[in-house]
């Protein structure tokens, strides 16, 4: 009897063992997906693929990052220099429920974004729309500046005009069910089953969702763009970077996740040599990397002790060695390239001598306490990164003590006005006007950082829609933050990404998008793409 | 019998009253909490829309009021919803339990017969190439990180040979197939099997020497008795306490599963819930855990005090 089942278990494991390691099956494309990002398009920082696949804006960024894609909206008309918009629905589209999509869909969703008892992470993106600030300090319970005109016609008022509202603004906005979510209390909105079980417009239908594994969606057979190719995608859910790596060496994952890191500098050469991937190594990450300073506290203060942390720093050797030359040198912040000027720059040339020079001027002693310097990416390239700047300040001079925390922890370091350095980066692809959020007088990210030329430029950078014009706001912009250095600018980080050949239309859509855009849903003909043979 | 147990239990009522409170001041002075974590930098949130947020959770309150809000929602039953989803942490946790009672039970039997086994074996033939061989193996195992050995099984097995996956509990998105589930399985189980194999053969192996040694061994060797008898029934059951007591505290682990190999080949347990709400300060979720695995350790301790007496005649409980 025992040898029975003894044989029984080993025939299991042999059984087991023989099987297939790759269970890969026709139509299905299997997408990386990290931990944390299922709170759906109010609330979440990561999850906004599911925000062009099951759910979708009304408008979407298209991922060469250079025009707009009408999606829910089929056109707008702009009033005046952007005083307000009338956007034209798309008749016909229907929720995979079955209901037709609506104006009042619109008007619902806008005024969920804005709603100060939903408290949505997004909320400031509709801080123009006329009504925003009434209805934020609840003298109003809804956006004034947003009306129905018929079932397929919206209009929206600006109470602060501008004509590149729909194209910075508007599309970080995805569209809700009000036949579902209408009723829902606000307080009550963020642990409704809904977001378990999303009903969109997209290309695919949200199927099964289990947590910690994964998220199932499948084709929309009625698709307004037309049915996908692609029978179904799974988003599969990892809470660490390196067992994604594995999953995608394995061919387990299509692709490598660009949320929350992508693959370590260190990995790149690894990567590259498996033939069924295509490795984006140098894909720009559209993110200023740099030292973050308190321009409140001594010495910070003193754009002298800014300028010789740079000098001291010889960041060509940083990139070069420790991250394999994928990221670029930046001197101010903006990674756009249009954005900055082609010379007039402060290139902060490794030199000591230099920083000592300056240190000697403002009266600088080596300080016996080390400045509390927070970082908070968790990989080893980051950790001898924080290595090599340390003995590059000690050897000038300055010391500090590296200290790694998660988010909630920075978030209280700020509260408690305790932060001091730290080592940091801001997603900024989209447009230079998102650097508004680093450099604004009195915006907690600017650190005590003010000055009122750099917000009427920012200001003008928003009021006219031709790149040319307002590539001279931006570049005067740079020029201010290379000399004053709110920010020790360091480089542009790379994200280096890999995708699976077999899902035609992935890698290729990747190689011509320019860089990665954070944080918001992104067009990518995603319902044309489909798996090879 | 019955009335040491009661007793017992009552006293371990201010114990779990002391653990709770311990943790969730604990918990509470970690910095940051859910509403701010939920901010990355690159999407910072107003000061306003932070107030709003932390009156719904109830975070403005003083730690001591949010502390008794809480366990008297957890006397009446309710352990109450996670800051983050806002889903119900029961459903939460019960989603979970069958993962992680999989890998953990899987991986607590192989490593208690195995560790017993292979302890009684180097016990009887101590100082042979066996012993020395095994006892070299077991430091490595215990002195070895988890994360580090689970990375070694993934690159051999998966990425090397290719023969089992790297991760997951099933093929995500297929139908369930025990084959494939068992697959996800064989490697997570291994590791955990490796690191903690080593603990038992050595109890086993200390504990049977101490035993082997003693007058009734060799009584019973000299009235003649098999050397096979001798051993199970006289060296084993006395051998076996001191190992029953390591088991004992290992049970609750069952419930609590393994935080580094359940996030090194997400395993979609109770340890890859508990370290994600640690980082998201997702606090009535870490508490719940907390609890559940100290009733747990509380009860296992007392199955164990029972389980002594069972195969020690000379332990009495009244």
């Amino acid at each position: 009897m025992v040898k029975k089942y003894a044989m029984l278990i080993v025939a299991l494991i042999v059984l087991s063992i023989s099987g297939i390691a790759t269970a890969q099956e026709d139509g299905t494309y299997r997408s990386a997906f990290r931990t944390g990002c299922m709170q759906g398009p109010l609330w979440t920082t990561c999850g906004h693929r599911l925000d062009m696949t099951v759910l979708q804006p009304l408008v979407a960024i298209r991922w060469t990052a250079d025009s707009l894609q009408p999606m829910l909206a089929e056109s707008w008309e702009m009033e005046g220099n952007g005083d307000a918009y009338v956007l034209s629905l798309r008749e016909g589209v229907t929720w995979h429920d079955g209901e037709p999509f609506t104006a009042d869909d619109v008007v619902f969703s806008l005024n969920a974004y804005a709603d100060p008892e939903i408290a949505s992470t997004w909320a400031s993106k509709l801080q123009d729309v006329a009504g925003y600030a009434d209805f934020q300090s609840g003298a109003a319970d809804s956006l004034s500046g947003v009306t129905k005109i018929d079932n397929y016609t919206v209009r929206i008022e600006l109470a602060n005009p501008s004509p590149l509202w729909v194209d910075l603004q508007l599309i970080f906005i995805v569209m809700m069910p009000e036949h579902i979510l209408g009723d829902v209390p606000a307080s009550e909105l963020r642990s409704h089953p809904f977001w378990e079980n999303r009903v969109g417009t997209g290309p695919f239908i949200w199927s099964q969702y289990a947590p910690d594994q994964f998220i199932e969606v499948v084709r929309n057979e009625n698709y307004y763009e037309g049915a996908p190719l692609l029978e179904r995608i799974i988003y599969q859910i990892y809470a660490d970077i390196p067992t994604i790596l594995n999953a995608l060496e394995n061919g387990e994952v299509d692709d490598m996740s660009y949320e929350g890191g992508g693959i370590p500098e260190t990995e790149v050469a690894r990567f590259e040599n498996r033939s069924e991937l295509t490795v984006l190594g140098q894909l720009n990450a559209g993110l200023p990397t740099y030292i973050q300073w308190d321009l409140t506290k001594e010495p910070f203060s003193d754009v002298r002790f800014r300028q010789a942390v740079l000098y001291a720093i010889d960041r060509q050797s940083i990139i070069d060695t420790i991250m394999l030359g994928l990221p670029s040198r930046a001197d101010t912040q903006f990674p756009q390239a249009w954005a900055r000027p082609e010379e007039g720059m402060n290139t902060y040339p490794y030199a000591p001598d230099r920083a000592r020079e300056l240190l000697a001027e403002m009266g600088w002693a080596p300080n016996a306490e080390p400045f509390d310097f927070i970082y908070y990416y968790t990989d080893n390239v980051t950790a001898e990164v924080m290595v090599a700047i340390q003995s590059y300040l000690a050897d000038v001079g300055i010391n500090i003590a590296p200290r790694l925390l998660d988010p909630a922890g920075i978030q209280a370091v700020y509260s408690d006005n305790a932060f001091e350095m730290g080592y940091f980066a801001n997603g900024q692809g989209l447009d230079p006007s998102l650097g508004r959020v680093l450099t604004t007088c009195g915006a907690q990210l600017a650190l005590g950082y003010c000055n009122p030329r750099v917000d009427e430029l920012h200001q003008l950078g928003i009021s006219v829609a031709d790149r040319d014009e307002r590539a001279v706001y931006y570049r005067e912009i740079s020029l201010i933050l290379n000399e004053e250095l709110q920010k020790g600018y360091l480089w542009y980080a790379a994200r280096p990404l890999a995708f699976n050949n077999r899902i035609v239309g992935l890698a290729q859509h990747w190689l011509e998008q320019p860089l990665i855009l954070f944080n918001l849903p992104v067009y990518q003909e995603i319902h044309t793409w489909y798996v090879e043979g | 019998m019955s009335k040491y147990v009661l007793r017992r239990l009552l006293i371990n009522i201010p114990v779990l009253l002391g653990v709770t409170l311990v943790i969730f001041a604990l918990a509470s002075a970690m910095p940051g909490d859910a509403v701010v974590a939920m901010i990355s930098d690159e999407s910072p949130l107003a000061e306003d829309l932070i107030a709003i947020r932390r009156g719904q959770l109830g975070l403005d309150d003083p730690v001591p009021v949010q502390y008794v809000r809480w366990i008297i929602n957890v006397l009446r039953g309710n352990l109450g919803y996670s800051y983050v989803s806002g889903t119900p942490i029961s459903a939460m946790i019960l989603d979970r339990v069958p993962a992680t009672v999989q890998l953990m039970g899987t991986s607590l039997v192989i490593a208690v017969i195995l560790g017993c086994m292979l302890g009684i074996v180097i016990a009887v033939r101590r100082a042979s190439w066996l012993d020395y061989m095994l006892t070299v193996m077991s430091f490595v195992g215990l002195s070895v990180p988890v994360f580090f050995l689970g990375m070694v099984l993934v690159y051999v097995f998966s990425l090397r040979l290719g023969w089992l996956p790297t991760s997951g509990r099933v093929t995500a998105g297929e139908q369930y197939s025990f084959v494939d589930n068992l697959r996800h399985l064989i490697l997570p189980a291994t590791c955990l099997v490796l690191v903690r194999t080593p603990l038992f053969m050595r109890h086993m192996r200390a504990s049977m020497l101490e035993v082997i040694n003693n007058d009734y061994t060799r009584t019973a060797r000299g009235k003649g008795l098999r050397e096979r008898t001798v051993l199970v029934r006289h060296v084993l059951r006395n051998a076996l306490i001191p190992v029953i007591t390591v088991v004992g505290v290992t049970l609750p682990a069952l419930f609590s599963g393994a935080i580094i190999v359940e996030t090194v080949f997400q395993w979609p347990g109770i340890g890859l819930l508990y370290i994600n709400a640690i980082t998201q300060r997702d606090i009535p979720v870490l508490m719940s855990i907390t609890t559940i695995t100290a009733v747990l350790v509380v009860f296992s301790n007392l199955l164990t005090d029972i389980v002594y007496s069972v195969v020690d005649p000379r332990i009495r409980y009244s």
